[in-house]
């Protein structure tokens, strides 16, 4: 049977190499012009402790890490049996495991069921007898996989050489240990599988991390300083700005807590810089306060919360979508600001991109929504534009408005008023997280407070109109519609294109602009729609309770919300979707 | 300090038209003007000045000057500070708050800012009180002092900001009192050409909380010292001269430590990373740092 849609896990121990490898296969088949799709994940340890990731091979593009495992690598039993939550196995699935680590007898009559094919190979004992270390098991398990499944040696090989450029004999000594895995399988091995890719090379594509592509949408946007705290999941965003901002011209700080991330940000937003700090849950608490003052000063700041596992520190390391409420909320007083969700890794450029358009376009703080499942996952990307189509910057005073300058002019359509940075003769100015009159003057005036509340908030209708985009996908004209939002979105489309392909008639949508709520798109989503499938990764179900309370739904809803860990599948989103259809 | 050539702005030109908030006989008075004639002196056009500030009495203070300022969020001012500097490295950056803000709910950020030597000015207005929330004790307050939330003495032990402040190895440590003026602008101004993170603890005393004659127990106590140059780099010095006489305070320049301050660090990483290179990396450079 040849496959043009492979899934591969890989589990082993910290040291196997288990996510060097995955990334070897995703780096292979992107320079082959295949689609790709990784994802990893670890236990709670450092160093050592079980690992895994599942890597999804296609010639199409995949929205999602797909369903069951077709292929297994199982460098170690006991690590393994840790993640059989996270790695389902499909019948017939192909599992390789080391011969010195036999699987336990406790667990063969549940293989047999599967009809699972297996195969004992001596990874370990290649690696010591051929190469003297251990250290290239990983690289001669991809040679193994190369030969029996077809995966694109050279390209593997390619990434090997690109990898290790600056050590020449591991070059060398991994490139050795793969021809190795290769030749045993041929001599060895007899293939009592069906799988085996099969595909036509394209055009190399581009391999990125929703957290990278975030941090490079950020500097195409302009932004030249960057002040972070280290924290799980968020911490590429800091590494690639401290790699790249200063070759630009640019400040990466990298700060004593998240307060002062925040704050530093606010400072150079003040000063007319595009900044941005990247953080998760506990993070996004800590600056909740920076947040306000943002709000009432209305400086441009963009703040990307890489959402994970909470409360607390909950599951630092997995995927949750449970700080919207946060985002949305999470401050005390009036505070206007902007949420917005990527959906995907390509997209985490293109919001972090809009983030600073919207930030400079309306003097607000916008919030960037990712998750780990986006910012941690490799994905194959098409190359894409990165020269800008138009760059937004604030709007500045002029010289004759200068000449009795109001920083917080309330006669503005938008609710925007021109801002003037430091440098700029006569535009000096108090800012202030107190409240101001509108040359900027503390006052504890109940009018001015109210007047200059209904400014800050006028800006939204604006933006609305402006940034309201949505991705919708099916029929428009169907009567089961579904609502999903940011790293859900793979798992729902792909659930509508399968229902497509099978003749059945589903609609959904996905808003990228979540606060202020885009309501005419709900609406016009709305209309027609007899059954509506709300789906997210929280357990409270806090996107239904704010469309709920954002619009008048009539509609019967089905609401599937979970807690997170672990993103959806295709088969669950599919599964919840078939019953009402 | 080209204190010859012609000036071309007045202290006029640094006053805002708002009446400060404070009490009578407040010695941020004293600062706020050994602040507008520093700027005089040094002769920095308003608009390439900012001021940061946290929440307190003291705080208010950049509301009351005709620069770029923020009166931001308690405790916070230094981050803000710090970040202006480094986004707008010509612009000439203080951050001014009180010791509550700065050595109580801001305290995190004082050894990271010395740590880190960003370009700017610190000034610190210590009245030993919370004066806007009406007079609890605060980080600086002496050990047995009565006030609302010491009703029957304080039994907390004081911080000594000048101390820590050696302690962190900021790069310039200077005293002054509000009600000194002249010495107070010539170490304001010091501390704004020193090259690095600047520190100025001032005694600016709070006679609505803490009794009309602290200014005049203050200047019983004050003496101004000249810091031999080739003691300044000592922090044992330090220490010893601030604990020689528990009955002394020394206004003056007690501390420096020069080296190269952030802005001059942060270029020096940015010609390392573009070593090799004869441009600045494009954007489709960067983006091609994704290809397999």
């Amino acid at each position: 049977m040849a496959s043009t849609d492979i899934i591969i896990g890989i589990v082993g121990s910290g040291g196997d190499g288990v996510i060097t490898a995955g990334e070897f296969i995703v780096s292979a088949v992107s320079s082959e012009g295949l689609f790709s799709f990784m994802l990893k994940s670890y236990g709670a340890q450092i160093r050592g402790g079980e690992s895994s990731c599942r890597v999804r091979i296609s010639e199409q593009p995949v929205q999602s890490q797909g369903d069951e495992i077709d292929v297994l690598v199982n460098f170690s039993w006991a690590d393994f049996l840790k993640f059989e939550h996270e790695v389902e196995l499909r019948e017939g699935t192909v599992i390789l495991y080391d011969e010195d680590d036999p699987m336990p007898e406790d667990q063969v009559a549940k293989y047999a069921a599967l009809q699972a094919v297996t195969y004992a190979i001596p990874f370990k004992r290649l690696a010591k007898e051929r190469t003297q270390t251990i250290l290239t098991k990983n690289v001669i398990m991809l040679g193994v996989l190369a030969e029996l499944f077809g995966l694109p040696a050279r390209g593997i090989r390619h990434a090997i050489a690109r990898k290790f450029a600056a050590k020449p004999g591991v070059v060398e000594k991994n490139i050795d240990a793969f021809a190795i895995g290769q030749e045993w399988v041929k001599e060895n091995l007899e293939k009592r599988d069906p799988f085996r890719l099969d595909y036509t090379p394209g055009e190399p594509k581009l391999v990125m991390e929703g957290n990278a592509a975030t941090a490079l949408g950020a500097v195409v946007a302009g932004c030249r300083f960057y002040a972070g705290y280290p924290i799980t999941p968020a911490g590429e965003v800091m590494v690639w700005m401290a790699k790249h901002l200063p070759a630009i011209g640019g400040t990466m700080v990298q700060c004593e807590d998240e307060i002062s991330a925040a704050g530093m940000v606010v400072g150079a937003a003040f000063g007319g810089a595009k900044a941005m700090c990247a953080t998760s849950g506990p993070g996004l608490s800590l600056k909740s306060e920076m947040l306000g003052l943002a709000s009432i000063a209305e400086v441009p700041i963009v703040i990307v919360d890489v959402q994970r596992g909470g409360p607390s520190t909950g599951i630092p390391t997995k995927t949750e979508q449970s700080d919207l409420m946060h985002a949305i909320y999470g401050s005390h007083g009036d505070s206007p600001r902007v949420v917005i969700a990527p959906t995907d890794v390509e997209d985490c450029f293109d919001t972090a991109v809009q983030a600073f358009d919207i930030a400079e376009e309306f003097q607000i703080p916008v919030i960037l929504l990712s998750d780990q499942f986006i910012a941690q996952r490799k994905e194959t990307v098409r190359p894409f534009d990165v020269s800008r189509r138009a760059v937004y910057e604030r709007v500045k005073p002029g010289k004759a408005e200068l000449n009795d300058y109001k920083r917080y002019r309330l006669d503005t359509e938008t609710g925007v008023s021109p801002m003037a940075v430091p440098g700029m003769p006569g535009g000096q100015y108090p800012a202030s997280g107190i409240e101001h009159s509108e040359a900027g003057d503390p006052t504890s005036r109940v009018d001015m407070h109210s007047a200059l509340t209904e400014k800050r908030y006028r800006k939204y209708q604006h933006i609305i109109d402006k940034y309201s985009f949505v991705r919708t996908y099916g029929d428009e004209d169907a009567e089961v519609g579904i609502l999903g939002w940011g790293s859900s979105k793979g798992a729902i489309k792909e659930t509508v294109l399968r229902l497509q392909a099978e003749g059945r008639k589903v609609h959904c949508m996905i808003p990228q602009l979540l606060h202020p709520f885009p309501k005419e798109a709900f609406d016009r989503f709305l209309a027609g729609k007899k059954i509506l499938v709300v789906v997210e990764l929280n357990y409270r179900g806090m996107f239904l309770q704010f469309i709920r309370s954002r619009c008048d739904i009539k509609q019967k809803i089905v609401h599937y919300g979970r807690t997170g860990g672990k993103p959806f599948s295709v088969r669950e989103i599919y599964d919840v979707v078939r019953e009402v259809l | 300090m080209a204190v010859d050539a012609p000036k071309q702005h007045t202290t006029a030109d640094y006053r805002r038209d708002l009446k400060p908030v404070w009490c009578s006989g407040c010695g941020n008075y004293g600062v706020l003007n050994s602040i507008y004639r520093a700027l005089t002196e040094l002769d920095i056009p308003p608009h390439d000045v900012g001021i940061i500030s946290g929440i307190g009495c003291s705080s208010r203070l950049p509301g009351y000057i005709n620069v770029y300022g923020m009166n931001a969020v308690h405790g916070r001012a230094l981050p803000i500070a710090q970040g202006l500097k480094l986004a707008r490295p010509e612009i000439t950056v203080l951050a001014v708050g009180g010791d509550g803000d700065g050595l109580s709910i801001g305290m995190g950020h004082f050894p990271h800012a010395a740590r880190r030597n960003v370009d700017m000015t610190y000034i610190m207005m210590d009245n030993r009180i919370y004066g806007l929330t009406k007079g609890q004790l605060s980080p600086t307050t002496p050990k047995g002092d009565v006030t609302v939330t010491s009703p029957f003495r304080s039994i907390d032990t004081p911080m000594d900001p000048v101390k820590l402040a050696v302690a962190f190895d900021t790069s310039f440590v200077a005293r002054g009192f509000a009600g000194n003026l002249k010495h107070l602008t010539e170490m304001v101004v010091q501390a704004i050409q020193h090259p690095g993170f600047s520190f100025v603890h001032v005694l600016s005393p709070c006679p609505t909380f803490r009794g009309m004659d602290e200014f005049k127990r203050i200047r019983d106590l004050i003496r101004v010292v000249e810091v031999p140059a080739a003691e300044l780099g000592s922090r044992d010095a330090a220490f010893a001269r601030e604990d020689a006489d528990p009955g002394a305070i020394n206004l003056g320049v007690l501390y420096k430590s020069p080296r190269p301050h952030y802005g001059e660090e942060a270029q020096h990483l940015r010609d390392v990373s573009r070593a090799g290179l004869d441009h600045e990396p494009t954007m489709q450079e960067l983006l091609q740092e994704f290809m397999p």
